[in-house]
C-alpha cells in the first residue's frame, strides 16, 4: 500500500470493476490513466477494490495494477473508519464501494471510474462523482 | 493494412480521451464550494441513513 504521504495528488479513483476493466486492457481505464499523470497527478485504488477485484476473478492480472507508478493501492484514513462502515451498510456490505465513495470525497474534483455506476446510487440518484465506464472492453 | 489498423486505434483513442475530458468537464460545472457542499451532503445523508438503520435493527 502506498505511504499515506505520497506527493502525488490523487485525482481519480478506479473501483473493483475499473481494476478489472484496467487488467483486461480497457482504453476507458488506461487513457484516463494517461490523462491524469499528463496533470501530474495519480490514481488511486482502493485496497477493498483490489482485494475484490481478485476475488472476482483470480486470473486477473493485477500485476500491472500494483507496479504502475501512477496508481497509489490506497486504505480509507484511520478518522474515516466509522464513515466506511456507515457507507458500507448503506451499500449492503460492499465495502469496496464505501472505500472508492470516502476515498473520491477525500480529494476535490476526484471520480470514481467504473463499470456498475448504479451500485453507487444514493437515495435513488447517481452521484455526480460516478464516471460510468465502457463495460465492452 | 497495418497504417489502417493504426489509424483506427488513433482515433478510438483520440475518442476515449475526448470523453474522459468531457466527463472531467461536467465535474468542473460546479463550483469547489458547491462540490463540496454536495459532497458534505451526501455524507449526512449517509451517516443519518446509517444511524436511522442502527437504531431499527436494536
Amino acid at each position: 500500500v502506498t505511504p499515506p504521504d505520497s506527493p502525488r495528488e490523487i485525482s481519480l479513483v478506479l473501483d473493483t470493476t475499473a481494476v478489472l476493466a484496467y487488467a483486461a486492457g480497457s482504453m476507458h481505464v488506461h487513457e484516463p490513466l494517461i490523462l491524469a499523470a499528463e496533470a501530474e497527478t495519480d490514481a488511486a485504488v482502493p485496497l477493498p477494490c483490489l482485494l475484490e477485484a481478485v476475488r472476482r476473478d483470480p486470473g486477473a492480472d493485477v500485476y500491472g495494477v500494483t507496479h504502475n507508478r501512477l496508481i497509489q493501492v490506497v486504505q480509507p484514513a484511520w478518522e474515516d473508519v466509522e464513515l466506511v462502515r456507515d457507507w458500507t451498510l448503506y451499500y449492503d456490505g460492499r465495502e469496496d464501494l464505501a472505500a472508492a465513495a470516502v476515498i473520491s470525497y477525500r480529494h476535490d474534483y476526484c471520480p470514481v471510474l467504473t463499470a456498475e455506476p448504479d451500485a453507487y446510487l444514493l437515495a435513488g440518484k447517481r452521484p455526480r462523482w460516478i464516471i460510468p465506464i465502457d463495460g465492452t472492453w | 493494412m497495418a497504417d489502417e489498423q493504426d489509424q483506427a486505434q488513433g482515433q478510438e483513442r483520440a475518442d476515449v480521451r475526448a470523453w474522459y475530458q468531457g466527463e472531467q468537464a461536467r465535474l468542473h460545472e460546479v463550483s469547489p464550494a458547491q462540490w463540496r457542499e454536495e459532497r458534505d451532503a451526501e455524507v449526512r445523508f449517509v451517516r443519518e441513513w446509517a444511524a436511522a438503520r442502527r437504531r431499527h435493527v436494536a
